[in-house]
């Protein structure tokens, strides 16, 4: 009975991260295996990584995905953190590299299914109106024309408001490349958008409504 | 000029889209992260249990082998006087022994393992498993996913434990069926012949499991069920109702040829026609696919009909359907079986699994590769980590490239070195990556 015992899967998440744990300390918890350190990581890092990975992808469902996929591997290689008070970033960076992979994937895949402009992939959005659904389904078919590159910088920059800079830092590339990519991926997006009405006319009428 | 300016008026365009998409994102429900947290725990202590496993068994190794040299040293030369029990010898079929006591299929229907004393284990297709040590009174198993057929014959003095997932199965003499889902953390035990008693997570003590029980363990909801098997109601495949005295034709019996020849089947299974005298033989799908009898399987789906087969049939039974279908080369019934599983079953192992068998059918049928992509890239999408996820991402590059070129497969091969370099395709994805 003991021997069967040792692996229980246990199922419990604590209500909250301990608040008072900064980033570092938190690290060298994971580092150190205590019992509390995954759900005080996963409490604290998961939302971020999981709206981070549904603004890319569109997908909730996919997004649940990678944030279980990120948390796994981040766990699993935690002794490979050098600097425990980087531990947002060494999040972020897992983040990337897995959603990479995902575009990489997407496109590859594309490929061979190819997707018709009347067949573009359904963004089923929580609470969204069916209006928004729709506008976004055509934004994230025109994300889905770009490069892995370009829609990760596009991503990272306007989706997650992080700077080039970072941006630069957490892909492991130039700063000019970076550039590159988001001036590119800036005109594409944007001249899909202007020769896509609806998308354009619903962007109008947003801004109108504001009284800009 | 006219590009600065385009790139203002772009500029401005995604701002105000860029903006609109963060305010209808919802942030994560607490139902989310828990399930998320949940699964990946669940994939962690998984994990765990591997290393720890393979662990013990290096250290046990290595033990056994310093141990074997001190007693060559000390007894070299000298004839030992303390009479040694020697372990049960068995043979492996369908398969060999791997690093780790871990049991490979070699052509793909499962693996057997007979004991000298006429102990059985069949890992069903699609099982895996490993044999963990064997002494002079039996021999401890671990099933780490998938289905087994375990028969042990009754003597006195004979211990047998199956591990499955993380229940202990100690078993004395007797028949029955285990299936561990690691996926799902379900342990589905049904007994035949015997008694065993389970040991594991949500058992204070011991469940003890006689003939004719089903104990039914689903970890995630905390759920324990122990009750009768299914009774005559429930669909089951193969119990078709059969005379005991296999000699009873169909002229005796009144029945028709197809269905007097599957009950002669069966009673001739039942009876020890296949070299297994006394003993009660599995009388399942999974078992004769264990059996190598995928023609039974095939003809009691004639018999019954195949679209109450697929609307009706269990999950394990579609696998075993699908599988005997795919080895007697009836693809159009494998492809159904297959279509059922997914359609009916949405989510499971087997469904996921599906995916990638679909794919392979279709690989294999003329101008069927553009679909088998279609079907490898969802299997990849649905079970990124699943068991056939590398042979999934190779098969989809070598098509690619067969289909599209070099340059297309490239992507593939990239990542298949990043997630598998080690991997089955990993020098054919080298090969594509080098190639200009």
């Amino acid at each position: 009975m003991s021997a069967g015992r040792k692996n229980i899967p246990l199922h419990i998440v604590p209500s909250s991260a301990r608040p008072d744990v900064d980033d570092a300390a938190l690290a060298r918890a994971l580092i150190a295996g205590e019992p509390w350190s995954h759900a005080a990581t996963w409490n604290r890092y998961a939302p971020l990584v999981f709206n981070m990975a549904w603004r890319a992808l569109g997908s909730e469902d996919e997004a649940e995905d990678i944030t279980q996929e990120v948390f796994y591997r981040l766990f699993a290689r935690v002794r490979t953190l050098c600097k425990p008070e980087s531990l947002r970033s060494f999040i972020v960076s897992f983040a990337i590299r897995i959603l990479k992979w995902e575009f990489r994937r997407r496109r590859a895949g594309r490929w061979l299914t190819f997707f018709t402009p009347n067949d573009l992939p359904d963004v089923p959005f929580r609470g969204a109106d069916p209006e928004a659904r729709e506008i976004l389904r055509r934004f994230y078919g025109i994300l889905n024309e770009l490069g892995t590159r370009e829609r990760l910088v596009f991503a990272l920059r306007h989706l997650e408001s992080m700077t080039l800079g970072e941006i630069a830092a957490a892909m492991e590339i130039s700063l000019s490349t970076v550039k590159r990519a988001h001036a590119q991926a800036v005109v594409e997006v944007g001249r899909s958008i202007a020769s896509d009405k609806d998308l354009a006319g619903f962007l109008e009428e947003v801004q109108g409504r504001h009284g800009t | 000029m006219e590009r600065e300016v385009d790139r203002g008026s772009s500029a401005a365009t995604v701002e105000r889209m860029a903006d609109f998409v963060r305010s209808v994102i919802a942030p994560m429900t607490p139902a989310q992260s828990e399930s998320g947290l949940d699964i990946v725990r669940a994939r962690l202590a998984a994990r765990q249990r591997r290393r720890i496993g393979l662990f013990r068994l290096s250290f046990a190794g290595m033990g056994a082998g310093v141990v074997a040299c001190a007693l060559w040293l000390v007894f070299s030369g000298a004839k030992l006087t303390v009479p040694h029990k020697a372990s049960l010898a068995y043979h492996v079929e369908g398969g060999e022994i791997v690093d780790g006591g871990y049991l490979r299929s070699l052509g793909g229907a499962g693996v057997k393992l007979r004991f000298a004393e006429g102990s059985e284990l069949d890992f069903l297709a699609g099982a895996r498993g490993r044999l963990r040590s064997v002494d002079a009174n039996g021999a401890r198993l671990a099933i780490e996913r998938g289905t087994a057929s375990v028969k042990v014959a009754h003597r006195p003095g004979a211990h047998w434990l199956v591990d499955a997932g993380p229940f202990l199965i100690t078993v004395k003499g007797t028949t029955f069926t285990v299936a561990w889902d690691a996926t799902g953390e379900q342990l589905d035990l049904r007994m035949e012949q015997g008694t065993v008693s389970v040991t594991g997570p949500l058992s204070e003590g011991t469940i003890t499991v006689s003939a004719g029980q089903r104990l039914a363990i689903n970890l995630p909801r905390r759920e324990v069920v122990l009750r009768e098997l299914e009774s005559v109601e429930a669909f089951h495949p193969a119990s078709v109702p059969v005379s005991p005295e296999p000699e009873l034709g169909p002229s005796k019996q009144g029945l028709d040829p197809d269905r007097a020849d599957t009950a002669r089947e069966a009673a001739a299974q039942r009876s020890g026609a296949h070299g297994r005298g006394g003993v009660a033989w599995p009388h399942t799908w999974p078992a004769a696919l264990v059996a190598g009898d995928t023609d039974f399987i095939l003809r009691d789906v004639e018999r019954r009909g195949l679209e109450r087969c697929l609307a009706e049939a269990s999950s394990e039974d579609l696998s075993a359907l699908a599988d005997a279908a795919r080895y007697r080369r009836r693809d159009n019934i494998a492809k159904q079986a297959l279509l059922a599983q997914r359609s009916r079953f949405p989510g499971s192992a087997r469904a996921l699994d599906a995916a990638f068998l679909l794919g392979r059918l279709d690989e294999m049928r003329e101008g069927g590769r553009p679909k088998a992509l279609s079907w490898y890239e969802r299997y990849l999408e649905e079970a990124p980590s699943g068991a056939y996820a590398s042979e999934a991402l190779g098969r989809e590059m070598i098509v690619m490239q067969e289909l599209m070129g070099a340059a297309a497969a490239r992507m593939v091969a990239e990542d298949y070195l990043h997630r598998f370099p080690t991997g089955t395709y990993a020098g054919a994805a080298r090969a594509l990556r080098q190639e200009p």
